[in-house]
This record gives C-alpha cells, sequence and structure tokens, in this order.
C-alpha cells in the first residue's frame, strides 16, 4: 500500500493574535458564501484575558479513531491525500466521532447536524494563506 | 563638541563660517540596517550637504537611505531636521551647519 | 430581495422599566430597503435611526435616548478587520456620538441575526440584556453591579459557557460619568463621548450576544482573490510592518520629532522624557504579545505586563501614551500602563481621563486650586501617584474627582479664573494626541469632526507634502485635504471595518471600497464617485443632527490657547493659527461642504444628496 506522506495543519499558538479570520475563511471556503465561525474546521481557543490564544484543528493523526468510531462508516481516509474526510451526506450527526477524539478537534455543527473535520482544503488550505501571523503552517513531513 | 552658533535653537548662518569643523546628531527611529532605534554623531564640515553627510555612514546603510528615502517618489520615510520635515525635492541639496539634530522616521501612523 | 451582507433586520428593545425575568418589549423590523443604499450602514444607517429616534429635547440620560449598537454589511464576513459602533447622544457634548471598537462582538450581533440593535427605555434595577437569535432576554445584574469591566466581563463569560460575547459599562458608566466607556473582551473599548454612562443611565450593566445565523455573501471567489490583493497592498504599504510590529504607539516617536505631541495640558509640542515611553521601550519593557481584532490581517494591538505581571492589559495605545503619559508630565511607560489598566477597569475613556487630569495640574501649578481643594493631592505635572489617585476619584465621583469627572469643559467652568484659557477641548469632547500648532490642519479636522475634538475622522498630520499640496503652518490647501480624509472614512464607517487597517496597512482608496461592497453585497455598480457623494450624504446628514440642536459655526473652534498661543519650541516655535486663518480654513471648508458661512447645510445641499426627506426642516 502506497504510504502517503503526513501533511497536516500545525499550530504556533505563541504566534496567534487571536484574530479568528481563519475561523472566518475556513467557514466560508466550506460553505461558499455563508460565514459563521460555528461552521469552521479550525477553531482558536481563546483566553482574552491573558491573550493566550491556540489553534486547535485536526493533526490528521495516524491512529485516526475517528474513523473507527463512525457507526455510518462516513468517515473514510481519502485516496490522495492520505487523511481521513467526513462525508457530508452520509454522516448521521450521531456525534461518536467528536467523543473519540482524542485531541477535542473534531467539531459539529449542530444546524446541519454534521461532524466538522480538516480536509486541508483538497492540500492547500485556505486558513494557512491567511493567517497573518504564521500562526498556523502547513506541515508536510515524510 | 558644545553646539556652535546658536540662538535660542536657531542656527544663525550669517555668523557661522563655512568650512569649519563641528558636529551633527542622526537619530534612526525607522528600521535601517538591520536595526531600528539607534542613532550615530557625526564630524561635518559646515556647509556640507545632507547627501554628502550621509555619505559617510556605512556603505549599506547609505545604499539603504538612497533606497528608501532619495529615490521613490513617494518614500515610505522622511527625514526631519530639528523637527521639521524635509520636503522631498530639498533633501539631497540641504546643507548643515552644526548643531542639527535629524531624525529618520516612518511618515507617522494613526494613532 | 435576499440581501447578502447584511443580516437585514433591526432589533428594537424596549426597557420600559422592566425587571428581570418580566417579559421585554421588542420587535423586530427590516431595514428600509428603500434609503439602504444610500446609507448602507454603520454610521450612516445609525445616524438616520437616531435622527428619527431623538431630538433636541433628548437628553442623552434620559430612558428615551437610544443606545444603538450597529454593524454593517461587511461586519463578520472574511474580507478584513470587524468593528461596531455605538450611536448615541453624547452625554458629554449633547451632540452626535459615533463611537467604535473592534472585538468579537462586532461578528456576534450580525451572528445573531441583526444589523442594528435599538436599546430605549430604562431598567427598574441593575439588569443585563441577553440575546440569542430571536430570544431577548432581560437578566439580573445585582451581582455584578459595582464591578469593574474585567470582572463583571469574567462572570458573565462563565455563566454563558464561553459561548456569548459581552459588552460592559464600568464603575464610572454606573456614576454617569459623561466619558464613561464600554468594553468587550477585556480590552477593546468603544471610548470616547460616553457611551458607558448611557448604559448605566438606563441601568444596564452589560449587553450578552450570542448568534447561530450565518452572514451570506455575494461573491466567495471574488473576495478569496481580494483577499490576496489585500495581502500585496499590505507588503507595498508604508506603515503594514511597523504597524505590526509596533502599533499605535509607533507615532509617538515622529510626533514628538515633529512637534505634535500634546505635553503637559498641550503647553509644549514634545516631550523631554519621550525614549522612556515610545514604542521601542513598549517592545523593550512590558511587551507580552500581539493581539487583534475580529478577522483582522494586521493585528496592531500589544498585550503587556507591568509591574512584575500584577499590571496586564492591551496597550497603552498611542493615545493613552500621549494624554496619560507625555500631556500628565509622566515618563515612566510601566506607569502608564497602571493608569491605562485603571481606566479599562473603571470604565472611562483614557484620552479625555488625561485631559481633565492635565488642566487640573496647570490649574494647580498656576496655583489656582490648592491642596485644599484636591483632597490632599499634589497634583503636579509629572506626580503619577497623584494620577493613580485622581483617575480612581473621577470614575466614583469622589471628592475632587467630582469637579473634574463631567468633563473639562465644565471643570473649568467650575474652577473659574483663567482656566478656561486652557481648558483643552471641542465642543466639550477633550481633544486627543495632536497638537494643531504642529499641524494646522489638525486644528480644523478638530473643529469640524462630528462628535467634538476627535482624531478620527480626519488625520492630516499624516499626510507627506508631496502627496497633497498644503501648508502646514497656513491655510492653503487644508480644507480640501481635511474633507478629503473625512469623506474616506464614510463608507469604511458603514461597512464597518476597520478604517485604519484599509488606510494605513493596505493603503485602499475609494474605488478598492466600492469593490468590497460589490462583492460581498452584490452592487455590481456601486462605484468611487457614488461612494464619495455617499460621504457626502452622511456627513451633512450627521451635521443636521447636530444643527438641529442648536450647534453652529460659533461651536467650530478650537481652545484659546491652541487658537492664540504660540507654542514656545519645537517646529511650530512661535507660529499661531490665529482667528484669520481659522476662519479662512473654515470657510472653504464649509463652501466645499456646501453649507452656508454660519455652517448650516443649504437646502441645495440636502437636495442634491437627497436628504431633504431625511431631514425635515432645519434651524435657521
Amino acid at each position: 500500500m502506497k504510504k502517503n506522506p503526513r501533511r497536516y495543519i500545525k499550530s504556533i499558538p505563541d504566534n496567534c493574535s487571536g484574530c479568528r479570520l481563519c475561523e472566518l475563511v475556513c467557514s466560508d471556503e466550506h460553505n461558499p458564501n455563508f460565514t459563521n465561525p460555528k461552521r469552521s474546521r479550525i477553531r482558536i481557543k481563546i483566553e482574552h484575558r491573558e491573550n493566550k490564544n491556540t489553534p486547535r484543528v485536526c493533526l490528521q493523526c495516524e491512529e485516526h479513531p475517528c474513523v473507527d468510531a463512525c457507526p455510518a462508516k462516513a468517515i473514510r481516509i481519502h485516496s490522495d491525500l492520505g487523511i481521513p474526510i467526513v462525508s457530508m451526506e452520509e454522516c448521521t450527526g450521531c456525534q461518536d466521532c467528536v467523543l473519540a477524539c482524542p485531541d477535542g478537534v473534531m467539531y459539529f455543527d449542530s444546524q446541519k447536524n454534521v461532524a466538522l473535520k480538516c480536509d486541508l482544503c483538497g492540500g492547500d488550505p485556505e486558513c494557512v494563506k491567511n493567517c497573518p501571523m504564521g500562526a498556523i503552517v502547513f506541515e508536510k513531513s515524510a | 563638541m558644545g553646539l556652535p552658533n546658536l540662538v535660542e535653537g536657531k542656527i544663525i548662518r550669517a555668523q557661522t563660517m563655512e568650512n569649519s569643523k563641528t558636529q551633527v546628531q542622526i537619530r534612526f527611529l525607522a528600521f535601517f540596517g538591520g536595526r531600528d532605534n539607534w542613532g550615530v554623531d557625526l564630524d561635518i564640515t559646515t556647509g556640507e550637504t545632507l547627501i554628502k553627510v550621509f555619505g559617510r555612514i556605512e556603505q549599506s546603510i547609505y545604499e539603504e537611505i538612497e533606497e528608501k528615502l532619495f529615490r521613490p517618489q513617494h518614500p515610505r520615510y522622511a527625514i526631519a531636521i530639528n523637527g521639521k520635515i524635509v520636503p522631498q525635492d530639498q533633501m539631497k541639496e540641504i546643507r548643515l551647519w552644526g548643531g542639527e539634530k535629524i531624525t529618520l522616521m516612518a511618515r507617522l501612523v494613526g494613532g | 430581495m435576499v440581501l447578502k451582507g447584511y443580516a437585514g433586520r433591526i432589533l428594537f428593545i424596549n426597557l420600559d422599566n422592566k425587571k428581570a425575568g418580566e417579559a421585554l418589549q421588542y420587535k423586530t423590523e427590516p431595514l428600509d430597503e428603500k434609503i439602504l443604499r444610500k446609507l448602507i450602514g454603520g454610521r450612516g444607517y445609525g445616524a438616520y435611526l437616531l435622527y428619527n429616534l431623538s431630538g433636541p429635547t433628548t437628553k442623552p440620560l434620559d430612558p428615551q435616548n437610544p443606545f444603538i449598537l450597529s454593524t454593517g454589511p461587511l461586519t463578520g464576513t472574511p474580507l478584513a478587520g470587524s468593528k461596531f459602533a455605538v450611536i448615541t447622544k453624547s452625554p458629554l457634548t449633547g451632540l452626535f456620538l459615533d463611537s467604535y471598537s473592534g472585538g468579537e462582538l462586532a461578528g456576534e450581533i450580525k451572528y445573531a441575526g441583526y444589523d442594528h440593535i435599538v436599546i430605549q427605555g430604562r431598567c427598574a434595577q441593575p439588569s443585563y440584556l441577553f440575546i440569542e437569535d430571536e430570544k431577548v432576554e432581560l437578566r439580573d445584574a445585582s451581582h455584578i453591579w459595582g464591578k469593574t469591566t474585567f470582572d463583571a466581563e469574567e462572570i458573565l463569560i462563565k455563566e454563558h459557557g464561553g459561548e456569548a460575547k459581552i459588552l460592559v459599562t464600568g464603575p464610572a458608566g454606573e456614576k454617569l460619568v459623561p466619558f464613561a466607556c464600554v468594553c468587550t473582551d477585556y480590552y477593546h473599548q468603544s471610548g470616547r463621548g460616553g457611551a458607558g454612562a448611557v448604559m448605566g443611565s438606563k441601568n444596564l450593566k452589560a449587553i450578552a450576544v450570542k448568534g447561530s445565523k450565518d452572514v451570506t455573501v455575494s461573491d466567495s471567489e471574488g473576495l478569496k482573490k481580494f483577499r490576496q490583493y489585500l495581502q500585496e497592498k499590505f507588503k507595498k504599504s508604508q506603515f503594514g510592518d511597523l504597524r505590526v510590529k509596533y502599533g499605535t504607539p509607533y507615532t509617538t516617536t515622529t510626533a514628538s520629532a515633529i512637534g505634535v505631541l500634546p505635553t503637559r495640558n498641550f503647553q509644549q509640542g514634545s516631550f523631554e522624557g519621550i525614549e522612556k515611553i515610545n514604542c521601542f521601550t513598549i517592545k523593550e519593557k512590558i511587551w507580552i504579545s500581539d493581539h487583534g481584532c475580529l478577522g483582522c490581517q494586521a493585528p496592531c494591538m500589544n498585550f503587556v505586563k507591568a509591574k512584575k505581571g500584577k499590571i496586564k492589559l492591551v496597550g497603552p495605545e498611542y493615545e493613552t501614551i500621549a494624554l496619560l503619559g507625555s500631556n500628565v508630565g509622566v515618563d515612566d511607560i510601566e506607569r502608564i500602563a497602571e493608569f491605562n489598566e485603571l481606566c479599562d477597569a473603571y470604565g472611562v475613556d483614557t484620552i479625555s481621563c488625561g485631559g481633565v487630569i492635565a488642566f487640573a495640574m496647570e490649574c494647580y501649578e498656576k496655583g489656582i486650586i490648592d491642596q485644599k481643594m484636591t483632597d490632599g493631592l499634589d497634583l503636579r505635572f509629572g506626580n503619577a501617584d497623584a494620577v493613580v489617585e485622581m483617575i480612581i476619584k473621577i470614575a466614583k465621583r469622589d471628592g475632587f474627582g467630582n469637579v473634574l469627572a463631567d468633563g473639562v469643559k465644565k471643570a473649568a467652568e467650575r474652577i473659574g479664573k483663567e482656566s478656561p484659557h486652557f481648558a483643552i477641548h471641542v465642543k466639550g469632547m477633550e481633544l486627543p494626541g495632536y497638537e494643531p500648532r504642529g499641524a494646522f490642519a489638525m486644528g480644523l479636522a478638530y473643529a469640524t469632526a462630528t462628535r467634538g475634538g476627535c482624531h478620527r475622522r480626519a488625520k492630516p498630520v499624516e499626510i507627506p507634502q508631496d502627496r497633497f499640496k498644503y501648508d502646514n503652518f497656513g491655510f492653503e490647501g487644508n480644507a480640501q485635504m481635511v474633507k478629503k480624509l473625512q469623506d474616506f472614512r464614510e463608507p469604511v464607517h458603514c461597512g464597518i471595518l476597520c478604517d485604519a487597517l484599509l488606510r494605513f496597512c493596505f493603503e485602499l482608496e475609494m474605488k478598492d471600497i466600492a469593490e468590497m461592497y460589490r462583492l460581498v453585497v452584490g452592487w455590481e455598480d456601486i462605484s468611487a464617485p457614488e461612494l464619495t457623494q455617499l460621504a457626502e450624504r452622511i456627513y451633512t446628514l450627521t451635521r443636521c443632527y447636530n444643527v438641529r440642536e442648536g450647534m453652529d459655526r460659533k461651536d467650530d473652534t478650537l481652545p484659546p490657547r491652541i487658537l492664540h498661543d504660540p507654542l514656545p519650541d519645537g517646529p511650530g516655535q512661535g507660529k499661531i493659527i490665529g482667528d484669520e486663518t481659522f476662519n479662512k480654513m473654515l470657510d472653504e471648508y464649509y463652501f466645499l461642504r456646501g453649507w452656508d458661512s454660519n455652517g448650516i447645510p443649504t437646502p441645495e445641499t440636502l437636495d442634491r444628496l437627497g436628504l431633504t426627506d431625511i431631514v425635515g426642516a432645519l434651524p435657521k
């Protein structure tokens, strides 16, 4: 089996200003012409009082417990990207994957009733392109 | 070296003889030579032009000043002499008489 | 018609003497699409609302005075730094007030489904509003009344599980200090003009907003390309990288160098201690990390810690370093951070607070007031401990603080003698951090800003003289420059996006703003000339509001010191603005605006701008 290089969005919290532009562009990218940060697959954990801002997004981990947790088999490894992708049409909104994620970076859209997972925008992540601070970088390790 | 020929902060040109030795202070409040917020005191001969005096700062910094200040039509930086911004068209010709405080800074940002 | 960008609705809330838990009177109305393109949103549409809902018989602290939270079609979209505005009648000036702030609340108002939230009336007891999409509730605030803005916000954030965005007024707002501010995300303020006191007068401690709706845009793909265009503009800009690196404090260095930094109650234009309080010192001594507003590509704010971490805040901004630093003679950046944190905690505008304290210091040093009057405080310039005590006294209206707490204009009336000569305000609003005698156009900008002595509508000092031909110490060209700078900001303040970001970091022009509206709202034929006319329309509309309050040419003036006294040193040394030069600038400005020689918009101008029906009859 072909082994894909590990690709994921790496977070550098020290650089994050808490602007959340990544959340806005992510939600728009995946729902063209519609924006609400609650539809974003990347979330910034913000502690305003200390200005501690932590980008939190799927690490595309090799164990991917989300895939195993899904009772509808709606989360499958993409053949080119080599990462788990949630099928919006097949997702039943049970949230088992949300619970299964050890890092808490599987999000949930309570309006559309589907799980929200980073899909690297097909290989050219929009959030990384728009971050003014270099707080998220696109890692492609071998 | 003191500040020669200064009366209430104004340089009295009539009382200054050309070709005498004196000094000017240059402060870089903007990013030049890989640093910002630094300064240098330069020896000058009275009557020298600004551009000639700048030519005696390290070559690399002078080239940066040339590139960012003297060449562009709308430079991002400004030179002020004793607080008065030097107009673009006078920059190269302006002459120094001693004791001037020359400041390089970005054209004011918002507050 | 489905509107893009806009939420499409205005929420009207009548507090109507209700208590927490009682059913509130509120309704939503659609935006008036007949005037939408004429006034767009934010300041423009908000001015229209304020014009209709308040007037000369409305006192700023009356229940009737609307407290309007405004956004625009661009707010909350993936475009650039979003802001919201508080629009109301100012307790400080009795005139039109629009006060802006960044923070997550800007987006959340749109996500809750509203473009504007209009609050009138007064609660029976200390309360706060909780707005979650269509649900609007009045909740008890007795557990947070009296608390600092920081503590009150922290409690409410916990109560709502971190999901609601909070706007809060501080103890000064509760005490109706007319320059009390409102705060959000702890460290963002709508500072000027007393929005906090309007909330306090309504017994409204806070507003919590939570939204689950989407904001739509017309052309998502186009916005993507436009964001790339913004990145390129940033790289080529004059100030972009400096703004991110240092923030507004960068201005301290240049301002002092060219003699426009207010020093010791505007007695001088440069400060000898500037090196200890400039942007480089901040970076060296107290800076921790960068902070940005919602959606902003050039985060310019500084999160700092002083006094071994006991003081933490986002700031100090240039204005605070000027008004609560050089203007009060203090040359210690950690003390300035301390002053800033106190102002934020109690909820007062740092500019007005610094202005009124500096005024008191000059009175004290001149012997017009003595230590008996100042409750024993040694109010000399440079006495940082006295500044700390004075801020608290003002916020609490305690003792001598109560003499100053109504602003410098009233303080001068109370103290009397020759003090009105150096009460530094325009229309009652204390002047911010640019000394007009170092740049005469700034004087015109202050005199003609809608809300009083304000620097955020036109700031001519930033313009290199090669771009605009103007006389720094005369009148030539100044009126044109001030009008053009004011006009640029209008469509941005309708957006609502951050004007500083668009001007300094992207160096955008009107045509770029038009493009933004085209991409978000879908107005295919919107153009720069249309936006310029929009700017003139809104500027004249807000002028009409003030004229209806009885304002005219006599109020478009400068403090006697600024108008008649020369600066003692610096580049402006010996130069006097004077009545003749000032009047020449003002005459030309009125002409360009289409107002008569008394500063009243003419019927022809109202007609040309399509304002006749909106404005009705103006006093002559």
